[in-house]
């Protein structure tokens, strides 16, 4: 299951922001090794959104994510919390 | 090369809003418009010397310590705008063609839930849930009052519930359901996309009071560009940005006009249509990801117009009313796209001067949707086909029909003047689909709102935060307060405000 959304993401970033392949390592830093800036967070949540079909609402655990692996536990996070 | 620290792009209620502030903070501004004249759908037209509304016929939020007297204040044009309220319950009107019923309502807030009690005695339970709902998402909603040191308008559940599933949790009633809905002809969006809480926050101060200003949009505009050549803002029309260029670390170097003009600017604020916004930015620089999120948009409705004057012996000249006539109680039904029957028509009812002489005139607008004129997109304004003529002429004879059947003493004295289709709108106002309220509102909806894509452009208008004059504005004093740095902003705020 984590995998699966592992791969989701990492297709969010190869289509959305036409990061390369091999760069999309769970421990890659969002914004330092990936080079993506702040004013990409809304468009990764609405591409991530779209993607995982969730409801992401300006949440404070979004300032906390930095690496692919934070971003996987977030996501794991809210479906959990979405199956209740 | 020109030099300025901000562009302000459209010159609509927002563009005048933001590019005002930044003059009085000392800031060197440049507004551009697309269009030969300033104003966006503020703007009139004069036809057979009567003027006529576009986009503003009427807002609420001119009684009592409200967020727009505050902003009026600030930008210190409150004296130039006159508000006509609407102070008779008949002149604020709901019509069920087919069931033949008439609701009226007083101004205020608790006066309304009052009426509403009246007409439906036996749903006392949903009516008291239903404005305390209202009142409750209004206050909470921060980001209404340009005095909160809030930063953020934190999300409430009710942004997460559609207005269609809110309703029918509350009552089965569909007349009272479609009344408690009635003010989604001020958003643009459907009962089933919009959320409650962005409903609520439009609703609440049309509830309060409903106002047409004295000439109309036109007042906006002559106060605002009065107050900008004061403050050293440049105004250029017929002018937009054809091109970001030479972007470095996420920044714009310069702004290409559609003359070949480069400029350079600290910050560019977009107040127009996100697609808009998007035909500037060059495919190579933007992301995907952002180009997805404009793309997803969707337009809200937008509206078919008449411009009736009226005329009668002995008649007296109309007093400011609003009414809107629905062709029956199922709200959802007339407002899906799908549907082909008429669809809710209001009629705002007001007096104007013309040499003079006070003449009586109507405006009539029916919901439409865009897939209407889809098929003759491609033509240009005095250039369409016969069909669309056709298209026009079938409109108007049917929405003066349903005028006279359901006011019969109307008969005779209808004179319509012109009309317009969302085609005329998006070839006059410059927008791509000539919608009423730019993009639809739509739940867990991210608005382009603040500093997009670019380290030095941003988003402001209706498009961003909410729909109408209200929302418009308070998306550009938001703005302004990131731009001068919040401590600037609040002290110039509260200087504003004591003058």
């Amino acid at each position: 299951m984590s995998d699966q959304i592992e791969t989701m993401i990492n297709e969010v970033f190869e289509e959305s922001f036409e990061i390369e392949k091999d760069q999309l390592k769970p421990e890659a830093n969002i914004f330092e090794d990936l080079g993506l800036d702040s004013l990409d967070v809304v468009d990764l949540v609405v591409a991530l959104q779209k993607k995982f079909k969730v409801e992401i609402r300006t949440d404070e655990r979004i300032k906390e994510i930095r690496t692919l692996k934070d971003l996987c536990e977030f996501i794991k996070d809210l479906q959990a919390e979405g199956s209740h | 090369m020109e030099i300025y620290d901000d562009i302000v792009v459209g010159s609509g209620i927002s563009g005048l809003t933001t590019a005002l502030i930044l003059g009085m903070n000392q800031r060197k501004v440049l507004l551009i418009e697309k269009a030969p004249k300033i104003g966006g759908s503020l703007s009139r037209f004069y036809k057979k010397g009567i003027p006529f509304d576009t986009g503003f016929h009427f807002s609420g939020g001119f009684s009592k310590d409200t967020v727009l007297l505050d902003m009026l204040s600030v930008l210190s044009i409150k004296d130039d705008i006159h508000p006509e309220f609407i102070s008779k319950p008949e002149n604020n009107r709901f019509l069920f063609e087919n069931q033949k019923k008439s609701f009226m309502f007083s101004p205020g807030f608790d006066q309304n839930m009052k009426e509403m009690l009246s007409y439906f005695p036996n749903e006392e339970k949903a009516i008291l849930a239903y404005f305390s709902k209202v009142k409750d998402v209004r206050e909470k909603t921060t980001a209404m009052n340009i005095r909160s040191e809030v930063e953020m308008q934190k999300s409430l559940d009710e942004d997460f519930i559609s207005l269609k599933n809110m309703l029918d949790s509350l009552t089965k009633d569909k007349t009272l359901k479609t009344l408690f809905g009635a003010f989604s002809m001020c958003h643009g969006t459907e009962p089933s996309q919009i959320s409650f809480a962005n409903h609520a926050r439009v609703s609440y101060s049309i509830y309060e009071s409903i106002a047409r200003v004295k000439n109309g949009g036109h007042s906006f505009i002559k106060a605002l560009i009065k107050k900008l050549k004061k403050y050293d803002v440049k105004i250029k029309t017929n002018t937009f940005i054809s091109s970001c260029e030479n972007i470095e670390k996420r920044r714009v170097g310069t702004f290409v006009l559609n003359n070949g003009e480069s400029i350079k600017a600290e910050n560019c604020i977009f107040t127009i249509h996100p697609e808009e916004i998007l035909k500037t930015f060059k495919e190579e620089n933007t992301s995907k990801a952002f180009a997805d999120r404009v793309n997803s948009f969707e337009e809200s409705f937008g509206l078919f117009l008449c411009f009736i004057k009226f005329s009668k012996k002995g008649h007296q000249p109309f007093d400011p009313a609003i009414i809107t006539l629905y062709p029956d109680n199922d709200m959802n039904k007339f407002f899906d796209p799908e549907y082909k029957g008429d669809r809710p028509l209001v009629l705002v009812q007001n007096s104007e001067e013309v040499k003079k002489e006070k003449v009586s005139v109507i405006n009539a607008f029916e919901l439409t949707y865009w897939d209407e004129v889809k098929q003759w997109a491609d033509s240009k304004t005095g250039k369409r086909s016969k069909d669309y003529e056709i298209y026009k002429q079938n409109k108007t004879n049917r929405i003066c029909e349903r005028i006279i059947k359901s006011f019969p003493e109307y008969k005779d004295c209808i004179e319509v003047i012109d009309s317009a289709s969302m085609l005329t709108f998006r070839d006059y106002l410059n927008s791509p689909y000539g919608s009423a309220y730019g993009i639809k509102q739509k739940i867990g909806q991210f608005n382009l709102f603040g500093r997009i894509q670019y380290k030095n452009t941003f988003a402001a208008g209706q498009s961003a935060i909410l729909p109408g004059v209200l929302g418009a504005m308070v998306s550009g004093f938001t703005i302004c307060r990131y731009l001068l740095s919040k401590d600037v902003y609040a002290k110039f705020i509260k200087k504003e405000l004591e003058e």
